[in-house]
């Protein structure tokens, strides 16, 4: 049977350790949860659990599968890729926002049931966001296929959704259902993904409050910035090697650099992203190895990306190995405050001039 | 501003002596190289044959074949009485040897394939000059293990030399030099064919790696070759030292169109080989673009991978042609760089 073998794909995805708990949370199997013995092979544990499922519901469960693969989607979400939009209202006024997950559900439903007749919804809260799994059929006869599932997070009260595995035909009608159901008036794509769900979050809602300023956001300023006590722990220092004949002749460099360093940065841990793109249409500026160019003018097309397992922090260890010279210009460095990863660097004119207005 | 000698002296230098090998005060003592001050871009060997005298027609020329595909490369030392009248028993001889091994239990494609049969052949349309050997490819056949179904190529191997820069050393008549093999297939199968090869004409076959420099100077000769279809933007990967924790490659991708305004306007036209002042000109040009922007030195980085119109090579010898106009083009530089690398030896 067709479910079977979609419960065993879904089920394929978790680790042998995560099994026990995302069944527990997903409470179909009920009681024959404790029947089954979890030091099995993975493949007869999963046997039971299918087995489990259909002694219990022997007609099948409508929102079964959505539901867990939604749990097993949020231990494993980096292993898609999300991208990040924000919600736009005209007017001052704040939006009939929903938090409860129940009357969420319901009101998606009945946005998206105007456009597809067929579709499995499944909504679920976890980390103070609504997890939404999205998933329609093409036709009104097919099953929903699990390969077309839509997945969005949105945290309530915030204009923040984010969302992977958008299918360019149903992209429109489900962008449009956010809007109706949060009552905001349009979304846009701020060019912002990555793998990392949180660090999304972090770089979308705390645009204002990342770098140094993070300082306060996680309450580490001393409280008491008027008194003069002597710090009882001492700041290691950056060499670990103590041989008194060795003598480090730029440490003054070396100290400035470190400094400016963490006040673009700061000194908490920075939000991982995979990867940054830059757009580059300005005039070429490498004639002083190829004075041939002088004369040439229009924009010198280019595109810079640069990738890694956490960029941001990537880019500051360029700064402190040497490898780049502090201080960094803005775009580079100021990522984490500007909430995307999509750049498009041109020179300054004033056709331009107009261009840059309308964006900020 | 770095000094330049003229060019002429530089030509007169590298080539004047012919095929007998260098003068002694120029052979190599020292186990350095010697980068080059400048490299053949187009143009012929010792022969250059007159407007009307037909290449290899188009028809018989496989190039096509090597079209997008990615091949491994290698580099061969001479292989010693190499008999292109021998073409059969060749084949016969890897075909027993492929079968003995397979039936020692060193198995090769393990899962559904056997190899059958290996085959020695001329691949015609590789040659540049008269000067070169011709070239040669072996191709393994496999017949799935169930029995049926028919059997299809496995791997493909190539040994080329397309022309031989003037100055490469002299060798015996027993010898045939092909600096150059082209492997598409399994790693295991390409082991076995090479450990024959190696046995059987007495010859050492490595694999090929590009340094930066190399992968720089191919960036910087090939940028400005843009075919009229199928243009792709010249592309060039750099992997950033481990010390960096959290960012690992930076690319750096150009326009095709603005790549080669770049490219002509650093070239002197009337010169047929290009020099290495022209290839610092191009990176250096494009390392402080990028430097202007982002305050990010990448003379410090490895560059890995490059990407042009006409093909896509990586530091640990793979490449890729996209244009089958070009293809002599490219193989004449792997071949100039595989005698490099084998005399450096």
């Amino acid at each position: 049977m067709m479910e079977r073998e979609i419960f065993r794909k879904i089920l394929g995805r978790l680790r042998k350790d995560e099994l026990r708990p995302v069944l527990q949370e997903w409470g179909h199997l009920g009681k024959r949860l404790h029947e089954i013995d979890f030091s099995h092979s993975k493949h007869s544990v999963h046997s039971y659990v299918v087995k489990g499922f259909m002694k219990n519901y022997p007609n099948g469960h409508p929102d079964a599968v959505g539901k867990l693969d939604l749990l097993c989607l949020q231990k494993h979400s980096a292993k898609r890729t999300w991208a990040v939009y924000h919600l736009k209202k005209e007017q001052d006024s704040p939006p009939n926002d929903v938090a409860d997950p129940k009357e969420f559900e319901q009101r998606l439903r009945r946005e998206l049931g105007v456009d597809f007749k067929k579709m499995e919804l499944c909504v679920l809260q976890h980390e103070k966001a609504l997890w939404v799994r999205i998933c329609i059929s093409k036709g009104s006869k097919t099953k929903p296929m699990l390969k077309n599932a839509t997945y969005c997070v949105h945290f309530p009260h915030t204009p923040v959704l984010i969302v992977t595995n958008m299918k360019a035909a149903t992209a429109e009608s489900i962008k449009q259902a956010f809007v109706n159901v949060l009552d905001y008036d349009d979304i846009q794509d701020i060019r912002l993904t990555g793998r990392c769900v949180k660090s999304l979050a972090q770089l979308s809602l705390n645009k204002y409050s990342q770098g140094s300023f993070s300082q306060y956001r996680l309450n580490q300023v001393d409280l008491q910035p008027l008194s003069h006590g002597k710090k009882r722990k001492r700041t290691e220092s950056e060499e670990s090697i103590t041989d008194p004949r060795i003598v480090f002749v730029n440490q003054k460099e070396k100290k400035q650099r470190l400094e400016i360093l963490n006040d673009t940065f700061g000194p908490n841990p920075q939000p991982t992203l995979e990867k940054i793109e830059y757009k580059l249409e300005t005039k070429f500026h490498g004639n002083h190895y190829a004075p041939g160019m002088r004369n040439h003018t229009g924009p010198f097309h280019c595109r810079v990306k640069f990738e890694g397992t956490s960029v941001i922090e990537g880019i500051k260890n360029l700064g402190k190995t040497e490898l780049a010279v502090v201080p960094l210009p803005d775009h580079l460095a100021k990522v984490h405050s500007l909430a995307k990863n999509h750049f498009v660097l041109q020179d300054k004119t004033k056709a331009n001039k107009s261009v840059q207005d309308s964006q900020t | 501003m770095a000094e330049c000698t003229p060019l002429s002296q530089i030509t007169n230098t590298t080539s004047s002596t012919g095929r007998g090998g260098r003068s002694w005060t120029q052979r190599q003592h020292t186990p350095y190289t010697r980068t080059p001050r400048s490299r053949r871009l187009t143009g012929q060997g010792k022969t250059v044959p007159l407007a009307r005298t037909p290449q290899a027609p188009r028809t018989l020329s496989r190039i096509k074949e090597l079209v997008n595909k990615t091949w491994r490369l290698y580099k061969v030392t001479p292989l010693y009485k190499f008999d292109l009248g021998s073409l059969r028993k060749y084949s016969r001889l890897l075909s027993a040897h492929l079968d003995a091994e397979y039936r020692k239990g060193i198995a090769v494609g393990v899962e559904s394939e056997v190899a059958d049969s290996a085959r020695f052949s001329l691949f015609k349309g590789l040659k540049g000059a008269s000067g070169d050997s011709d070239a040669i490819e072996i191709t393994v056949k496999a017949k799935p293990k169930s029995g049926q179904g028919e059997s299809k190529v496995v791997l493909s191997a190539i040994l080329c030399s397309v022309q031989l820069p003037d100055d490469a050393f002299l060798f015996p008549e027993s010898f045939t030099f092909l600096p150059v093999m082209m492997v598409k297939g399994g790693v295991g199968l390409t082991k076995q064919i090479v450990s024959w090869l190696e046995h059987q004409f007495d010859c050492h076959i490595t694999h090929m790696s590009f340094s930066p420099y190399d992968l720089s100077w191919m960036v910087a000769m090939w940028g400005g070759c843009v075919p009229e279809t199928n243009s792709k933007p010249v592309e060039m990967m750099y992997t950033v030292p481990k010390e960096v924790e959290g960012l690992s490659r930076i690319t750096m991708t150009i326009d095709a169109k603005v790549c080669k305004e770049l490219w002509d306007s650093i070239r002197d036209p009337t010169n047929n080989r290009f020099t290495e002042e022209e290839e610092a000109a191009f990176i250096k040009s494009l390392e402080s673009h990028f430097f202007y922007h982002f305050k990010v030195k990448l003379t410090a980085m490895y560059l890995n991978r490059v990407v042009t119109s006409i093909a896509v090579v990586d530091s640990s010898g793979r490449i890729k042609f996209y244009s089958d106009d070009h293809v002599h083009r490219v193989l004449r530089h792997i071949t100039e760089v595989a005698v490099e690398q084998i005399q450096q030896k």
